[in-house]
């Protein structure tokens, strides 16, 4: 990659940095996201297999 | 006043922060967290600053006590399984330990490093204005050293707000990026190809200093000493032997092996993170 690629990038995550505060969340106020589930490998295939859209939480 | 008591803790594991940045110019090395993005993420969860000093968990498991008074933590990093007496803990999370209680922390899985802040931060004397150790140097503070079975951490009483979680940005397995230099000039287009289109490994033997990636040697033009310049986070040198090394926080302020190439800011955190014996692809 070059510099000026590089140093777009290390703009990118130090705006990442930045926005963690926006990112907090109460510890009860949970969506399961499959996605981080299936890295984890939780359940490995079990959770690969499921529909992701039955895991999604309803928005009222 | 309260304090958490380090009750057990395996090696790699100091007080970090920010280190020490713009100290390279008067020889001393940076230190700081070796993932700074976790670090800053556990520090979120509590309310400090994003870089405040907070422990730094090398593999192997540990465990802390409060004394004194409620503590209350952010985890954050390589997660591991974690309980408050039995009761379940989640990393990207906070959580208080009442006084007397014990949070345990296993080894370390799908990373290296996990970070635990503490809310109002870890109380010590700052050397060039950070906490974060550099053994090698007998720098850091409360314990310029990593962290021992005893050790106390003293803070201020929990604060008592309700617990929160963060949202991370999902894992990512993509190959670690680079930009060839600062002395690529060193090594023909083979050689460079070579480090780019190979899949490395962590030597056991890495550090916090550096960690040493095994694969196909990586032959140079000319020899493999130059005259000593400057480096920086990430920065890779090919010694002798054709092995590449990967300088980390608590790395050589200069270096006279030539350097190839440097992995990103970006992606350095993500580096860090690999345990030994995982492997570890870079891209151009």
């Amino acid at each position: 990659m070059t510099i000026a690629e590089a140093q777009a990038e290390a703009i990118k995550f130090h705006a990442l940095l930045r926005s963690l505060p926006d990112r907090l969340r109460g510890i009860e106020d949970f969506g399961l996201n499959v996605e981080a589930l299936k890295d984890a490998n939780v359940a490995g295939q079990a959770v690969s297999a499921i529909d992701a859209v039955t895991w999604q939480v309803a928005v009222p | 006043m309260s304090k958490l008591v380090v009750t057990s803790i395996g090696p790699a594991s100091s007080v970090q922060d920010g280190g020490r940045p713009g100290s390279q110019r008067y020889g001393l090395v940076p230190s700081g967290a070796m993932d700074r993005l976790s670090l800053a993420a556990a520090n979120t969860l509590v309310g400090n600053e994003l870089l405040a000093a907070a422990v730094e968990i090398g593999p192997f498991g540990a465990s802390f006590t409060a004394r004194g008074g409620a503590v209350r933590v952010g985890l954050a990093g390589a997660s591991r399984n974690a309980d408050i007496g039995g009761r379940p803990v989640a990393f990207d999370s906070s959580a208080t330990l009442a006084e007397g209680e014990t949070l345990n922390l296993g080894f370390a899985r799908g990373g290296s490093f996990s970070y635990l802040a503490i809310e109002h931060g870890i109380e010590g004397e700052p050397m060039f204005g950070s906490l974060a150790v550099n053994a090698r140097a007998g720098l850091g503070s409360p314990y310029p050293r990593p962290l021992q079975s005893g050790d106390e951490l003293k803070t201020q009483a929990a604060s008592g707000i309700a617990e929160r979680r963060i949202e991370l940005p999902a894992s990512n397995d993509a190959p670690i990026r680079i930009v060839f230099g600062p002395q690529d000039d060193e090594f023909a287009d083979e050689s460079k190809r070579l480090l780019t289109d190979s899949e490395w490994k962590i030597s056991a033997t890495s550090d916090r200093m550096g960690y040493r990636l095994e694969g196909p040697a990586i032959k140079h033009l000319d020899g493999h000493n130059i005259v000593s310049d400057g480096t920086v986070n990430g920065s890779i040198q090919v010694p002798g032997n054709g092995q590449p090394i990967v300088l980390m926080p608590d790395r050589g302020t200069s270096g006279g092996y030539p350097k190839i190439a440097t992995v990103i800011t970006a992606d350095f955190g993500r580096f860090a993170q690999i345990s030994a014996a995982g492997r570890s692809a870079s891209r151009r």
